[in-house]
C-alpha cells in the first residue's frame, strides 16, 4: 500500500518549516471510532459537547478538526473545529458556516447548525484530523518494526486511537527505516499501531511527526507526487490563504486523479470551500520555475501564481481545469506565458497578465478559455486550432488581444479593449487561418479591430460592435463585416486613461512633471511604457505612487531626458450601456418562434428582473401607475 | 517569525531602503528571486538574518546571515531564450524547464 487515494493534505504558511509535519488525513479510513455521542440535547446546537467511551479528549485536541464520518441523523462528511475541552469532552464549533462539509468533489461551508438534526445522536463514526494545526500532535522518536511488517511499535507508549487516519512523516530513518509519509491505519494499543506499509526492514529508532500541516518551500514536487486517484475518491490539497508560499524547487507533478474524481489543489481564506477570488488567495511564488501539472485529472483553483519562467502555471493535465486563479508572469523575456493550457484542459474565471508575453496560451489539445480577465500583456490569448474563446474581457494588450494561431476558432462574446488612445490589434489571424467565427464581440480602442493577412471569404463575422478604432478591419478583402455589425459605443461604466509624454525615470521611479496619479491603485493598475530615451518599452506593475510619480516593480532604465511616453488604463469597469443591449446574436432563433436578447460583449447587463419581454412589462407598470 | 515572512519580493531590492531593516530577523517562506545572477538585494551590512525555505535564486547573501533549506540557484536566460541553471562563470549546467510533451 501507499498513501491512500482520497487523502486530504493541508498547506499552511505558519506550519513547521521544510514540510516536516504529517500534513494529511484520510477521511476514508475504515477504522475510526464508532461510539461518538454528545451531551443530552446539544447535537443540534451551535456548540455540541462531543464525547466517546473509546477516547478521552484532552487540551492537545483543541484546534484540531473532529471529522464526523457518519451517524444516524448526523451531517456526514463534515469537519468541526474542537473549540474547547473539559472533562474529557470536546465542545465543537457548529454554527452555520463554521464547519466544512464535503459533497462529491466539493468542500463547502456548512449551512446548518449543529452536527445532527436531533438533539442527542449516538453511534457516531468519527476521527480527529490533526493536520490542520501548525505543529505536529506528536513527534515520536522510537519507532520500530519487525521485518517489513506494517505493525509499528511506539517505543514511548504514546500512540493514541485518535491518530487513526492521520499521516506520519518519518523524517529520521534510525536504523533500517525509510523516510516518507505513512498513514496510521489502525490502533492496537499505546505501543502499537498498524501503518499502510512497513516503515523499513527491522527498523529501530526511527522518528517523525504525526499531524501538523505542510509548509511548502522545500522539495515541493515530492509533496504533490503523493496524490492519487481511484474510481471513487481522489487526493485533495488545501492551501490556506492570506500568505505567500515560496515554491521550493521545480514542480512537475506526474501523479494523477481520475476523470470521475479529479485531484484538487484549492486555496481557501478561512474555511476550506470558501473559494476566495481576490487578494486573500494563497500566492504561490514560483520564481524562475514553472508549476506544472502533467498528471491527468487535476483541478487547480483559487490560487494566485507569480513567476518569470517560460510559463507560470502549466496545465498539461488531461481533463484538467484551472478555475478562479490568477497568474502574473513578470519576466522581461519575450514570449512567456502566465497560463499554458494543453491536453484537454480548460481555463475559466481566471486573471492573467504577462508583461512581455502571453496571458493565456491555449494549445490545440485543450478545451477552451471562458470568462477570464486577461490584461496588460503583450498578447492576451493565443488560441490553437478550434479552441473556443468565449466571454473573456481582454484589455490593454500591446500587440494583440486574441491571436488565432491556426483555424476554426469560435470567438464569441468577448470584450476586446485596447486603450482610449488605441492600442494593438483586437483579433489577429495568422496566414492560412480559416473558418474563424466571430460573434457578439466588442472591438474598442484598437489600432485594428480584426486583421487577417490573407484575402479570403471563408471566415464568419457578425453581431459585433466596432468603436473608437483606427481601422475596424485591415482590409475588406481579408475580413468582411457582417450585416448586423454595429458602430455604437459600448458605453463602458468606468474606463479611463492617464497619459504622459515627458516623464523621466530614475531606478524604479517614473516621474511625470505636473502629472496626477491620484486615481492609480497600486497592485491593480499597470503602466505601459511606450517609448523614451534609455528605457525598455513594455508593461510594468505599479507598486506605489505619489501625485507625480509611480514606482514600478521592474526598473525600466534610468534616464533624465523628459521624453518618456506612457499610459495607464484606470477604472476597469467594462459593464456596458444600453447601446449593447439585445444587439447580439441570437436575435430570432431558427424556426421564427423564439427571439433572444443577448447583449454584445463579455459583460451582460443586469436588468430589473428576468424573463423575455420584461422591458415591456416594466413600461406597462409605469403606464398603469 | 517576522512580518517579512511569506511575502513575494520577486525582483525587489532592499539595498537603499532604510525602512526595510532586516537585520536579526527570521524570514520564512518568502521569495526574493531576481532576474540576473549575483544581484545585490540586501544591504552589505545586513547581518543576523535567518532565511528558512526562501527562494534566494540569483541573490547575493551578505556574510553573517544564515540560509536554511533555501533555493540559491544561479539562473540565466541564455541565447536560446530558455532559463538555465548556470555556474559561477555563467556557464550552463542544466535547463530549468521540465515541461513534458502532452500525451
Amino acid at each position: 500500500m501507499a498513501i491512500a487515494a482520497g487523502t486530504f493534505f493541508e498547506i499552511n504558511s505558519a506550519a513547521a518549516a521544510s514540510n516536516i509535519n504529517g500534513g494529511g488525513f484520510n477521511p476514508n479510513n475504515a477504522n475510526f471510532m464508532t461510539d461518538g455521542t454528545v451531551d443530552t440535547n446539544t447535537g443540534n446546537t451551535s456548540a455540541p459537547v462531543f464525547k466517546s467511551a473509546s477516547y478521552n479528549f484532552d487540551n492537545g485536541d483543541i484546534g484540531a478538526k473532529l471529522y464526523l464520518k457518519s451517524g444516524t441523523n448526523c451531517f456526514a462528511n463534515t469537519y468541526y473545529t474542537i473549540a474547547s475541552v473539559a472533562s474529557n469532552k470536546a465542545t465543537l464549533s457548529a454554527a452555520i458556516g463554521d464547519a466544512e462539509t464535503f459533497s462529491g468533489n466539493m468542500c463547502l461551508p456548512s449551512t446548518v447548525v449543529g452536527i445532527a438534526s436531533v438533539g442527542t445522536p449516538t453511534g457516531i463514526t468519527f476521527g480527529i484530523d490533526y493536520s490542520r494545526s501548525t505543529a505536529a500532535i506528536l513527534s515520536p522518536g522510537a519507532l520500530s518494526n519487525i521485518g517489513t511488517s506494517s505493525t509499528t511499535t511506539f517505543g514511548g507508549a504514546d500512540a493514541k486511537i485518535s491518530f487513526v487516519g492521520n499521516l506520519l512523516h518519518l523524517t529520521g530513518g534510525g536504523i533500517g527505516g525509510t523516510i516518507g509519509f505513512y498513514e496510521l491505519v489502525s490502533f492496537t494499543n499505546a505501543t502499537t499501531m498498524v501503518l499502510d506499509r512497513g516503515i523499513g526492514n527491522n527498523t529501530v529508532g526511527a522518528s517523525g511527526n504525526i499531524g501538523g500541516a505542510l509548509s511548502l518551500g522545500s522539495s515541493d514536487d515530492a509533496i504533490f507526487e503523493l496524490a492519487r486517484g481511484s474510481s471513487t475518491v481522489s487526493s485533495k490539497y488545501f492551501a490556506k490563504g492570506n500568505a505567500t508560499y515560496s515554491i521550493g524547487g521545480a514542480v512537475a507533478v506526474a501523479a494523477q486523479g481520475t476523470a470521475a474524481h479529479p485531484c484538487m489543489l484549492e486555496g481557501y481564506n478561512s474555511r476550506r470551500g470558501d473559494r476566495p477570488t481576490g487578494s486573500t488567495r494563497p500566492v504561490f511564488a514560483c520564481g524562475a520555475n514553472q508549476f506544472i501539472m502533467n498528471g491527468g485529472s487535476w483541478n487547480v483553483r483559487n490560487i494566485s501564481f507569480t513567476g518569470t519562467g517560460t510559463d507560470v502555471l502549466v496545465m498539461n493535465s488531461a481533463n484538467g481545469r484551472v478555475i478562479e486563479c490568477k497568474a502574473v508572469n513578470s519576466s522581461t523575456t519575450a514570449g512567456r506565458s502566465a497560463f499554458n493550457i494543453a491536453a484537454d484542459a480548460n481555463i475559466f474565471d481566471c486573471e492573467a497578465i504577462s508583461y512581455r508575453g502571453i496571458g493565456i496560451t491555449i494549445a490545440v489539445q485543450a478545451i477552451g478559455a471562458f470568462n477570464n480577465y486577461v490584461h496588460d500583456s503583450n498578447i492576451g490569448i493565443s488560441a490553437g486550432t478550434r479552441i473556443p474563446v468565449i466571454g473573456n474581457i481582454i484589455a490593454g494588450c500591446v500587440t494583440e488581444g486574441i491571436l488565432s494561431s491556426d483555424d476554426e476558432n469560435p470567438i464569441f462574446g468577448n470584450t476586446i479593449y485596447g486603450a482610449e488612445n488605441k492600442l494593438g490589434i483586437g483579433l489577429l489571424a495568422t496566414t492560412g487561418a480559416g473558418e474563424i467565427t466571430v460573434r457578439n464581440n466588442i472591438f474598442y480602442g484598437l489600432v485594428t479591430g480584426i486583421s487577417h493577412p490573407d484575402g479570403n471569404t471563408h471566415n464568419h463575422s457578425d453581431y459585433n460592435t466596432f468603436f473608437n478604432n483606427t481601422n475596424d478591419v485591415n482590409s475588406s478583402s481579408n475580413w468582411q463585416k457582417g450585416p448586423h455589425d454595429i458602430a455604437l459605443s459600448p458605453q463602458f461604466s468606468n474606463v479611463a486613461q492617464l497619459t504622459g509624454t515627458t516623464a523621466t525615470t530614475s531606478g524604479s521611479v517614473l516621474t511625470q512633471s505636473g502629472g496626477d496619479f491620484s486615481s492609480v491603485i497600486d497592485g491593480t493598475h499597470y503602466l505601459y511604457l511606450v517609448s523614451g530615451t534609455g528605457v525598455t518599452a513594455g508593461i510594468y506593475g505599479i507598486t506605489a505612487h505619489t501625485a507625480t510619480t509611480v514606482t514600478l516593480d521592474i526598473a525600466p532604465g534610468t534616464n533624465a531626458t523628459a521624453d518618456k511616453v506612457w499610459q495607464i488604463t484606470t477604472g476597469l469597469n467594462f459593464a456596458v450601456g444600453k447601446n449593447m443591449k439585445a444587439a447580439g446574436y441570437p436575435g430570432a432563433f431558427p424556426g421564427g418562434l423564439t427571439t433572444g436578447y443577448t447583449d454584445i460583449g463579455a459583460v451582460q447587463r443586469q436588468e430589473p428582473y428576468a424573463g423575455s419581454g420584461n422591458l415591456h412589462q416594466i413600461e406597462s407598470g409605469f403606464i398603469r401607475g | 517569525m517576522s512580518s517579512y515572512s511569506h511575502k513575494d519580493f520577486t525582483g525587489l531590492s532592499f539595498v537603499d531602503h532604510d525602512l526595510f531593516d532586516l537585520s536579526y530577523l527570521t524570514i520564512k517562506g518568502s521569495c526574493f528571486f531576481q532576474r540576473e545572477p549575483d544581484t545585490q538585494v540586501f544591504p552589505e551590512n545586513m547581518s543576523g538574518v535567518t532565511f528558512i525555505n526562501c527562494n534566494l535564486d540569483n541573490c547575493i547573501i551578505p556574510e553573517g546571515n544564515e540560509v536554511i533549506d533555501c533555493s540559491t540557484l544561479r539562473i540565466m536566460t541564455l541565447e536560446d531564450g530558455l532559463d538555465w541553471i548556470v555556474d559561477e562563470n555563467n556557464s550552463p549546467i542544466q535547463p530549468l524547464s521540465q515541461t513534458e510533451e502532452p500525451e
